[in-house]
C-alpha cells in the first residue's frame, strides 16, 4: 500500500473513531432547546451511554433571562436520573448517574423549569453522557 | 390598650383557630411531602437544599395559605352586617382593626412554624453527595450561612418569609372587606400574585417580582440582590395601597 494511502486510511479511521466517541457518549454534544413554562420540559438529542451508571456532564452556557432550570439524565423509556437544580449561565455540573441507565442505551437530558417560572426559557451549552 | 380590647383580639383569635390548626397542619404535611420527594429526585450538595427545593412548587400557593384561613371572619362581619350591632358598643373600624390584628398574628405564627419546621425537616432527612459538580449557594444573599449555618438561617429566613405572608394577608383582609363576592375575595390576592409574576417575567423583570421575594433562591444569585427584592416589597405595599383607595373610592360612590 502506497504512502499517501496508509494516511488517507489513518486519517479516516482517526476520524471514524472520534465520531464513534462522540456518538457514545464520552464527547461533548452541543445543545440549544426550548423549556416550557411552569415545570414544561425540553430535551436535548440522544447519546448513546459508554458506561452504565456513571455520571454525565453538563457545561451550561446560557439559560434565558435571569431563570435557572434543572438537568438529569433520561433515557429511552422516560426513567430519569436525579435533577441537578439550579443550572444557570457558564457553569459545569454533574448529571447523576443511574444504575439502570446500562452502556449501549439511548441517553438524553431532560431540562425543566421551576413550578413559578411563568414562561418559556431558552437554553444552550454541551453535554456528554458517558 | 386595656383589657377589653386585649379580650376582642383573644376572642377573634379563638374564632380563627381551627382554621388555622387545619392551615397549618395541611400546609406542613404539603410541604414535608415536597422536601421529602425533592430529597429523593434531586442532587443534594447541601442540607438545606431539599427544603429550598421542596418549597418552591408549595410556594406556587403561598398567597392562598396566606389568606384563606384568616380573611373570612373580616368578610362575614361586613356580609352579615354583624358591625352595625357592634357600632353601639365599640367603633366600627376600631373592632374590624382587632379583627385583623388577630388575623394577622396567626397569619405570622403559622408561615413562620411550618417553614421553621420545614428547615429542621430537611436538615434532618437530607442525603448529600460529595464529589460532584453542582450550584454553589455562595452568590445568593446569606450563602455562606444557608450552606454552612442552615438553623440560624432558617430561623432568619422563616421570620422574613412570615412578614412577606403578612403582608399578602393585608391585601387578603382588605379585599375581604370592600369585596362582596366570596369567590372573588378568596381567590383575588393569589390571582394578583400571579398576574404580577407574570407581567415582571414577559417583560423581563422578574428580579424585581414581588414572588421573587417569597421563592428561596429562585433566579440566578447574580440578581438576587437585596435592592431587587425590596423594590418587589415596595410594589407591593404601594399596590395594596392604591387597592384600598380605590375600592373605598368605590364604594363611598356607590352608598
Amino acid at each position: 500500500m502506497s504512502k499517501p494511502i496508509k494516511v488517507l486510511s489513518l486519517a479516516v479511521a482517526l476520524l471514524l473513531l472520534g465520531a464513534a466517541i462522540a456518538y457514545a457518549g464520552t464527547g461533548y454534544v452541543s445543545y440549544n432547546t426550548t423549556v416550557g413554562s411552569f415545570h414544561g420540559a425540553g430535551y436535548t438529542s440522544y447519546q448513546i451511554k459508554a458506561y452504565g451508571g456513571a455520571n454525565g456532564y453538563l457545561s451550561s452556557s446560557d439559560v434565558g433571562g435571569d431563570y435557572k432550570v434543572s438537568a438529569a439524565m433520561q433515557d429511552d423509556d422516560g426513567t430519569q436520573g436525579a435533577y441537578t437544580n439550579d443550572v444557570t449561565d457558564n457553569t459545569f455540573y454533574t448529571l447523576a448517574g443511574r444504575s439502570d441507565h446500562l452502556a449501549g442505551e439511548s441517553i438524553r437530558v431532560i431540562f425543566r423549569n421551576n413550578w413559578k417560572t411563568p414562561v418559556n426559557v431558552q437554553v444552550s451549552g454541551s453535554w456528554a453522557s458517558y | 390598650m386595656n383589657r377589653i380590647y386585649m379580650r376582642l383580639i383573644w376572642k377573634s383569635i379563638k374564632r380563627i383557630l381551627p382554621a388555622w390548626l387545619i392551615s397549618s397542619v395541611v400546609y406542613t404535611l404539603v410541604l414535608f411531602f415536597s422536601v421529602y420527594s425533592s430529597n429523593h429526585t434531586s442532587l443534594i450538595m447541601y442540607p438545606i437544599q431539599p427544603y429550598i427545593y421542596g418549597s418552591e412548587p408549595v410556594d406556587l400557593f403561598f398567597p392562598l395559605f396566606t389568606t384563606l384561613p384568616f380573611v373570612w371572619p373580616v368578610f362575614f362581619l361586613r356580609i352579615n352586617n354583624f358591625l352595625e350591632y357592634v357600632s353601639l358598643r365599640i367603633k366600627p373600624g376600631r373592632y374590624i382593626a382587632y379583627q385583623a390584628s388577630a388575623s394577622l398574628i396567626l397569619c405570622f405564627f403559622m408561615v413562620f412554624l411550618v417553614n421553621i419546621t420545614g428547615v429542621l425537616f430537611s436538615l434532618l432527612i437530607a442525603n448529600t453527595v460529595n464529589n460532584v459538580q453542582g450550584p454553589s449557594l455562595a452568590g445568593y444573599i446569606l450563602g455562606e450561612m444557608q450552606m454552612m449555618n442552615p438553623v440560624h438561617f432558617g430561623l432568619l429566613w422563616s421570620f422574613y418569609k412570615a412578614i412577606i405572608g403578612l403582608l399578602i394577608c393585608t391585601l387578603g383582609l382588605i379585599l375581604a372587606y370592600y369585596v362582596k363576592n366570596m369567590f372573588l375575595m378568596f381567590l383575588a390576592p393569589f390571582t394578583v400574585i400571579f398576574l404580577e409574576n407574570f407581567l415582571t417575567a414577559i417583560t423581563g423583570l422578574a428580579r424585581y417580582s414581588f414572588t421573587t421575594t417569597f421563592v428561596l433562591n429562585r433566579l440566578d444569585s447574580s440578581v438576587m440582590l437585596p435592592k431587587n427584592l425590596l423594590i418587589g416589597i415596595y410594589m407591593f405595599i404601594i399596590l395594596t395601597f392604591a387597592v384600598q383607595r380605590i375600592l373605598a373610592r368605590y364604594e363611598h360612590q356607590n352608598n
